[in-house]
């Protein structure tokens, strides 16, 4: 290779590697600048006022403090992040109550009604206000699976989704049964969630789940073997992450579908990548990867992370899995599967589940 | 003992007036995010290689600016501070994830290289891009700069806080290992 291919090669990869990670569509998020108390108007003035009298050093002992004041502050705005996955799912959104009341906080819901999911999907709850107290929304939730009640609760995180600050996830102890009816009733409105703040709606969704679909893929075999409904599917051979970006393992649920990625790169030409299964917010799939066909025969990892499989066998499975089917990850090399991850709500320990996590609900 | 000239302006005019304008008055914050926001994330992207750290890298870059746009009045100059912003936020990501790594136990969400957009690369885009990611940090982040980001040599310089001389060296050492590696897995 030549300096110059090198130089070509190299000006392609991170051209192509920017367009993947920002698309030229990609719009700014609100910026979390605008959202910060203004530094130069009363607070300052006021902390000046209140230095006067000291020496030029204590003032800016002053200003200092005053500083992480504002870095603190700012820290719950965190979540004004503009996600790809929440954009596709805009139309599944109500509009956030931007209502006069400060007290109010408004929950929406990032499933589809009546949609069918697989038996790992948890149901999704955004909230508009970091809330402080989760007991009332865990007492007052009810669920049920074709008509007989299970018993489910509430996890919160910050949200990756980007959907306002913090978000929770509710779930059975194990994974739902397949070809069931569920149903969830979460009447909160005017409820307490803590911090004098009341939530201002009610709100239920229900689903069907499809098949249950259990993909387990071990790095020791290089191969995702799938089942459904407990009989066998069959058993297709991977190439996972490389070594420097191995993919990580642990309990991972299909997020989002897209039978063809476009990749606008203005150094190469568009490239296609079909049957894409979303696992996590940082990009890694299910897809077919005709460029590596010979590595995935070979069972040699050469991935960034994501899961290649032959196109005949991605296109299949492509069919047959449904969002919400968990893929389960074992024996690969890198950090587990965090919930923030994406849905990775299954990789934390029921007894855990049941504290609440960021919002305490016991 | 001398009253801070803050101070004084403080007691004429009753308030801040004059050093409390709008932020807007000296260098147009939401036009420069609206301009560059696009930019400053895929550069973050590129040194961090997790769009959501990048993301936040740049919200944080922002914040910074804000807090002293009272002594930047020029849009490149502006742009100059964001941009080293970037690069030292971005380290700061990457000496977190390294401190996760050793305790991971306590590992951070999103503590890998997502790296994960490997679907949407072609093969020797991949390769490189793994390849670039060996390289130690001097060299990684030269490289980026100089093939991706159209800034001059003086100003590769100036956004890494090292000399125009070190860029040079630093750049010839990576591409010999680039060569090296990637001559012998694409032979």
């Amino acid at each position: 290779m030549t300096e110059d291919d090198l130089e070509r090669t190299l000006r392609g990869a991170f051209d192509a590697h920017a367009h993947a990670s920002v698309s030229d569509q990609a719009s700014p998020p609100p910026p979390r600048f605008a959202t910060m108390p203004d530094v130069s108007a009363n607070s300052r003035s006021r902390l000046v006022r209140w230095a006067a009298p000291l020496t030029a050093a204590a003032a800016v002992v002053a200003v200092v403090g005053a500083a992480a004041a504002i870095s603190r502050s700012t820290a719950s705005h965190d979540a004004d992040q503009n996600r790809v996955l929440s954009q596709s799912n805009q139309s599944n959104q109500s509009t956030p109550s931007a209502s006069a009341d400060p007290t109010a906080v408004h929950v929406k819901l990032h499933n589809d009604d009546n949609a069918n999911y697989g038996v790992g999907m948890p149901v999704i709850a955004y909230f508009s206000k970091r809330i402080l107290n989760g007991k009332s929304l865990q007492q007052a939730t009810t669920a049920t699976v074709n008509g007989k009640p299970i018993e489910g609760a509430w996890y919160f995180e910050t949200s990756k989704a980007g959907n306002g600050p913090i978000e929770a996830h509710f779930r059975p102890a194990e994974y739902w049964p397949g070809h069931a009816a569920v149903h969830v009733s979460i009447p909160v409105k005017g409820l307490s969630a803590g911090g004098g703040l009341t939530y201002d709606n009610n709100l239920t969704t229900d689903f069907h789940t499809g098949a249950a679909n259990i993909a387990k893929v071990d790095n020791l075999t290089h191969k995702m073997v799938v089942t459904t409904d407990g009989k066998p599917y069959g058993s297709f051979p991977v190439s996972l992450g490389i070594r420097f970006t191995p993919t990580r393992p642990g309990i991972k649920v299909i997020m989002e579908k897209s039978n063809d990625i476009t990749l606008h790169a203005s150094s190469s030409p568009q490239l296609h990548v079909q049957y894409a299964q979303r696992l996590t917010y940082g990009g890694e799939y299910l897809s077919a990867a005709e460029w590596n066909v010979a590595n995935i025969k070979k069972g040699v990892n050469t991935s960034g992370g994501g899961t290649n499989l032959l196109p005949a066998d991605a296109k299949k499975l492509f069919n047959l899995l449904q969002i919400g089917d968990p893929v389960e990850y074992v024996n690969t090399g890198g950090t587990p599967m965090q919930l923030a991850s994406g849905y990775g709500d299954w990789n934390v320990p029921w007894k855990v589940w049941l504290t609440g996590g960021l919002v305490p609900t016991h | 003992m001398a009253p801070l000239l803050i101070v004084e302006a403080d007691k004429q005019s009753g308030g801040l007036t004059d050093r409390s304008a709008p932020i807007a008055d000296r260098v147009d914050l939401h036009a420069l995010y609206n301009a560059h926001w696009r930019y400053l994330v895929r550069f973050a992207a590129l040194l961090v290689d997790d769009v959501t750290s990048a993301e936040d890298v740049v919200q944080d870059a922002f914040v910074a600016l804000h807090r002293r746009a009272d002594s930047l009045r020029e849009p490149d100059a502006a742009l100059a501070y964001l941009r080293t912003s970037v690069v030292n936020l971005s380290r700061s990501v990457i000496r977190r994830r390294q401190v996760a790594r050793k305790h991971l136990k306590v590992a951070e969400p999103e503590a890998t290289p997502a790296a994960d957009y490997d679907v949407l690369l072609r093969d020797e885009h991949r390769a490189a891009l793994v390849a670039v990611r060996a390289l130690p940090r001097h060299q990684r982040e030269v490289l980026i700069l100089r093939y991706w980001s159209g800034l001059s040599e003086r100003e590769i310089a100036q956004s890494l806080g090292i000399s125009p001389g070190s860029v040079k060296s630093a750049a010839s050492r990576g591409m010999a290992t680039l060569q090296r590696v990637l001559g012998s897995e694409f032979a």
